[in-house]
């Protein structure tokens, strides 16, 4: 039987029994209980070492499984920075002690976060002023960090400090690994514009953290996380297909009210059928180059900027498909979708950051 | 190397584009258009005899290649991207693909064989979805003697001056014929058309019972596979010169300096050069999607008005913004961007509006418009 065979058959067997209990829409804790049935077949990051809880797939290969995943519709993954994240950082850092982690990041018994944005530290990542100061075999935590995705929840996090500064703001960074229960640490979750809190404020007042977690070498953090993000760049293909598959259960649910649209509101539609299926093509051309060279091409920044705003066009034809209702309704959710989409042309890199580096790393233009 | 491609699509893209670079660089197309003639013989006569583009879509027997839409589509990319004037989209892609769509006929055959060798010049008068205008044609084919005769007028026929046969889709008693006419036989009337784009000419044509000889059968489906074919060309050839003038604008935004700086270091440059390389790089992805829709046969005219809806929007913007980049000096006759805006914005007129194929789009995936 193949991988994707097996896949499909586990996926035949445990999705609806998850779906009996928990919906089409299940809340954090049936996210974490379907993450842990798929760690039993191995199945949160088959591309991961099998000694890592993984089963050590090609990257082709586990790119077809992130296929049959987004097309079963299956929940996605709880612990999301730990799996996409996180984890291939230690994976390619840690030492044998860190790598500890890996298994339990993969069956949810470990949620990380990731410190890395500040107050003063958005966009200019690396400007982050987070001190960390050696003293004897422990390093002494004081600073703040913000917009921290899974900070209430999370058990760890991936903190990025500055351990050196007198050097030039690129090389004077730590990646530090960081039990949230160690004295110091304080969260408070930040109140979002849909009114629920995704984020959290981490603020450190003399946290100690043990010199042994230190994720690779003293002050090359910077190098650390970027490494990683470069590794996690195939993963545009998977996001690809899933926003064109989100642009088709729209046109299915339009499709399904037997009304008809409003001709302008038909063509709002079809453009972001466009939309979706030019970031689908554009995966394919990235899978095409992962399959003859391990890596994607040009197009994975095109894909990640189309994405953005794709995702908030969506999420604005959704409401308008909802009409009044939307706005004044039993259900709130294509509001509360359409308000929760604002964040995807800001987090994980603006808009217009993304724009210079494509046109500074890609077209070469000077900085 | 590009991946999505095959590697003998890889090899054809660097032999046309060495020999287009080599043949007809932009000092050698403005020669063209100031000239007033259509097409270089020499390049069409090498393009035929050195390296078989005119004959790409023809079979082996007939003289042809024998290769697929994807191969002639990365060739279209390069016509787009090197400006190259003349009738290649209509005989080598347009009138080819009618005459293999038509069916076994010895005539089709026939002049199959002459376009491979560049002899033949054809070009496709469409009975619709050209200009998408209501009025496009009034032309209606009557048996006459034994053949047909043609009569009616055609608002717009690409190629029309220049093309020696005229390959006619218009309607035949019940259902749509194909027929084949001589440009120069009594009766045809071509007036040559002001075009936004210098590299493509365009005529109107009007048939006073002009004869002609009907290729194969009914060619209602025909008339679609022509069409979509024409669609993924245009997109195609859009594609490519959308990669051209990305490469120019970049060129130039790092090399022209104001306030003591090359301009592309200013973030609004950055912005618009990121905003043109997406759209070049989405714009060749679906044009080759299509071209591969197109070659196997499955989901060709979905896929070929998705590349169209795409490119007749974006290339424009993106050689809007092309310019843009380029201040006053895009402005002038001599820079070579208006060339591409030309043919680009010509381009996303032809074979149906990004709004027309939304329409279609729309209706090919389920949406039904409300009754008013």
């Amino acid at each position: 039987m193949s991988v994707i065979d097996e896949l499909r058959a586990f996926l035949d067997e445990q999705l609806p029994p998850f779906r009996e209990r928990w919906g089409d829409q299940p809340p954090f804790e049936g996210r974490l209980a379907w993450q842990r049935t798929m760690q039993a077949g191995r199945w949160v990051a088959p591309q991961w070492a099998e000694e890592h809880g993984g089963r050590g797939l090609d990257v082709v290969t586990a790119l077809a499984c992130s296929a049959l995943l987004t097309e079963s519709g299956a929940p996605a993954t709880a612990g999301i920075f730990g799996v996409a994240n996180v984890g291939p950082t230690i994976a390619q850092w840690g030492t044998p002690e860190q790598r500890e982690h890996l298994p339990r990041i993969l069956d949810g018994s470990e949620l990380w976060c990731q410190g890395f944005s500040e107050p003063g530290a958005g966009s200019d990542l690396a400007g982050l002023r987070t001190r960390a100061v050696v003293e004897g075999d422990e390093l002494v935590v004081n600073g703040q960090k913000i917009w921290t995705s899974d900070g209430m929840r999370a058990h760890f996090m991936q903190l990025l400090v500055r351990t050196d500064p007198e050097a030039p703001k690129h090389r004077g960074i730590s990646a530090l690994l960081v039990p949230l229960d160690t004295p110091g640490i304080e969260r408070r979750p930040i109140r979002q514009i849909t009114g629920e809190a995704e984020f959290a404020e981490v603020f450190f007042t003399d946290v100690r953290v043990p010199l042994r977690n230190l994720l690779g070498p003293l002050h090359k953090g910077w190098q650390v996380t970027m490494t990683t993000l470069g590794h996690e760049r195939s993963g545009v293909v998977t996001q690809a297909a899933i926003i064109q598959r989100q642009v088709e259960q729209l046109v299915s649910a339009a499709r399904a009210a037997d009304s008809g649209l409003d001709p302008l509101l038909r063509d709002e539609l079809v453009r972001r059928y466009v939309e979706g299926r030019i970031i689908g093509v554009l995966g394919e051309r990235s899978l095409a180059s992962i399959k003859a060279t391990g890596q994607p091409g040009a197009e994975q920044s095109i894909i990640k900027l189309e994405w953005s705003r794709l995702s908030q066009r969506l999420a604005r034809t959704r409401l308008a498909l909802g009409g009044a209702g939307a706005v004044a309704g039993d259900d709130p959710g294509a509001a509360q979708a359409y308000l929760r989409s604002r964040s995807s042309t800001i987090a994980g890199g603006t808009t217009e950051i993304m724009k210079n580096i494509l046109a500074q790393r890609v077209l070469g233009l000077p900085a | 190397m590009e991946h999505d491609l095959s590697p003998e699509a890889n090899e054809l893209r660097d032999t046309v584009r060495a020999f287009l670079e080599r043949r007809s660089p932009e000092a050698s197309v403005r020669e063209v258009i100031e000239s007033g003639i259509s097409v270089d013989p020499e390049v069409w006569r090498q393009m035929a005899g050195q390296l078989g583009l005119q004959g790409l879509l023809v079979p082996e027997s007939l003289g042809g290649q024998g290769t697929t839409f994807s191969e002639m589509s990365v060739v279209l990319e390069e016509l787009g991207r090197a400006l190259l004037p003349g009738p290649f989209v209509s005989s080598a892609v347009l009138a080819a693909t009618a005459l293999l769509a038509a069916g076994e006929d010895p005539l089709a055959r026939e002049l199959l064989g002459g376009i491979a060798t560049g002899e033949t010049v054809a070009a496709v008068v469409f009975a619709r979805g050209l200009t998408g205008e209501p009025d496009e044609s009034t032309v209606v084919a009557t048996p006459s003697d034994g053949g047909w005769e043609l009569r009616g007028r055609v608002r717009t026929v690409l190629d029309g001056g220049c093309a020696g046969t005229l390959l006619v889709v218009a309607p035949a008693g019940e259902g749509l014929g194909l027929f084949a006419a001589e440009a120069g036989a009594d009766g045809v009337e071509v007036v040559p058309l002001q075009t936004l784009d210098l590299t493509r000419e365009a005529a109107r044509v009007e048939f006073a019972g002009t004869p002609a000889r009907r290729i194969g059968g009914d060619f209602t489906d025909g008339e679609q596979t022509v069409l979509a074919a024409g669609a993924a060309a245009m997109a195609a050839e859009a594609a490519g010169a959308t990669q051209r003038v990305l490469e120019l604008a970049v060129e130039y935004a790092g090399v022209r300096e104001q306030f003591g700086r090359p301009i592309g270091s200013f973030q609004a440059v950055k912005h618009l050069c990121a905003d043109i390389f997406a759209i070049a790089e989405s714009a060749t992805a679906v044009a080759r999607h299509a071209a591969r829709a197109i070659a196997t046969g499955d989901g060709s005219v979905e896929a070929a008005s998705l590349a169209k809806a795409y490119t007749s929007e974006k290339c424009v913007d993106a050689a809007e913004m092309a310019a843009q980049v380029f201040g006053g000096i895009g402005f002038t006759w001599e820079h070579p961007v208006h060339l591409y805006l030309r043919r680009i914005t010509a381009a996303a007129q032809y074979f149906g509006t990004a709004g027309h194929h939304r329409t279609r789009l729309g209706e090919l995936i389920g949406l039904a418009v409300a009754a008013v």
